[in-house]
């Protein structure tokens, strides 16, 4: 990982909400159309299985994008976003919106995404991130830039960088061996 | 940014029966609003919402953008959520169907107000009168120092420790420097702030004023307060609607 800010690792540890954009993050930004106009998006399976281990510790997880479809919104509800709003135009809005919904302040919000739209949150909240393949304008404004591209394990980069700055992970790693928290 | 107005204009008005349909010199009071949001220069449609066909037919005669709601809405912001849900648009703003004599230029200062992108706005006039003051229709609001609504109170808010008695009971009019301000019904919100607005619960503060912007306030959100000299004449009573009529003659 890239990290564009020095204070990283402590503006990590006062995240309590994790934020993404869909296409370009979670997915490689690829959307496959049909002859019926139906949707089909790669999702990546690292990225899924660590919301449940965030949500089960009291992090709260949420989407944000500007496209509109059924595929995308199906995901977030088998993911069980606490947040998850489509087909939005300002995302700043749907940001204060979710800040005062959960009682969070700037610095405990981190958000990933990869482009233009997402300009306006990254630059304000705690803790920013895009994927390895951003614009280098986006990759200037943001306290960490991933390895991974789009689709490739982002949000799970991000999340086990966040649980590793707060001493979640290894607890998690440990009591991962001894049962099963697959909920 | 797109930007609208909607007129919610309901019919079953308990004071005044037909209200919005009763006749000003040749347009009805719902005609009178929609034509003064007309003149608002930086907006890009105007819809009459309701659940009524009567008003439905009427304004027919002078627009195609009427959208028909439920009758079943508990509140009037629930109303304006499902007016708007499938219309392509930004901000709304919400213009009550009895304000024949709402002025373009409060509208457009509202609209003008979202480029700062707060959530919700709505409008305030200093009270002059004492009798204002005590008149529990007359909704209080209190403000800080950015102008956002700290509470709404048919109370009289705030209360002054020191010259209570004499401001109530020796006054006509409000004495500088003290300063009190009327709510007037008059909003504005993003669509997306609405949509979440209309899926919060009802609040404790809320029932009891009878107040749902407290609603919004009680979860913890901002509503953004613009001071106007417009002093709204909304219509509630007969006698509301004898003085509109006398000052159109003015006008």
């Amino acid at each position: 990982m890239i990290f564009n800010t020095n204070n990283t690792l402590e503006k990590a540890k006062k995240i309590k909400a994790i934020l993404f954009d869909i296409d370009g993050v979670f997915t490689d930004g690829g959307i496959i159309y049909d002859n019926n106009g139906m949707e089909y998006k790669k999702y990546n399976v690292k990225d899924g299985q660590i919301i449940a281990h965030l949500k089960r510790l009291d992090f709260i997880v949420g989407a944000i994008t500007g496209r509109k479809s059924d595929v995308v919104k199906n995901r977030c509800d088998e993911l069980k976003l606490n947040f998850h709003k489509h087909g939005v135009k300002d995302k700043l809005i749907e940001y204060e919106i979710f800040k005062t919904k959960y009682n969070l302040a700037d610095e405990q919000i981190a958000y990933i995404g990869d482009d233009i739209i997402d300009l306006s949150i990254l630059v304000r909240c705690g803790l920013s991130a895009t994927p390895n393949d951003a614009r280098i304008y986006i990759k200037e404004n943001v306290d960490i830039v991933t390895d991974t591209k789009g689709g490739e394990g982002v949000f799970r980069d991000i999340s086990d960088y966040i649980l590793g700055s707060q001493n979640l992970l290894e607890s998690l790693i440990i009591q991962s061996k001894k049962v099963d928290i697959n909920e | 940014m797109k930007i609208i107005v909607v007129i919610p204009a309901r019919l079953n008005s308990s004071r005044l029966p037909n209200k919005v349909l009763l006749d000003l010199r040749g347009k009805t009071i719902v005609q009178r609003v929609y034509e003064q949001c007309l003149k608002v220069k930086n907006i890009d449609e105007v819809y009459i919402a309701t659940d009524s066909e009567k008003v439905q037919k009427s304004c027919e005669s002078f627009t195609k953008n009427i959208i028909m709601t439920k009758d079943t809405h508990e509140s009037g912001t629930d109303r304006i959520a499902e007016a708007v849900k499938s219309i392509d648009c930004d901000v709304i703003i919400n213009v009550q169907g009895d304000e024949p004599f709402i002025k373009p230029e409060l509208i457009e200062q509202l609209s003008d107000s979202f480029k700062n992108t707060p959530v919700m706005v709505s409008v305030m006039h200093k009270i002059d009168k004492v009798e204002d003051l005590k008149n529990h229709n007359v909704v209080k609001v209190t403000v800080n120092n950015n102008s956002e609504a700290l509470y709404f109170s048919r109370s009289i808010v705030p209360h002054h420790r020191d010259e209570w008695d004499d401001l109530l009971n020796h006054h006509k009019t409000i004495p500088e420097p003290l300063k009190f301000y009327r709510h007037l019904g008059i909003y504005g919100y993003t669509k997306a702030f609405l949509l979440e607005y209309s899926d919060m619960k009802q609040g404790y503060l809320e029932r009891l004023e009878k107040l749902e912007q407290l609603r919004v306030l009680e979860n913890g959100y901002k509503i953004k307060m613009i001071e106007t000299d417009y002093n709204s004449i909304g219509i509630d009573t007969q006698e509301d609607y004898e003085k509109a009529l006398e000052l159109l003659n003015d006008i």
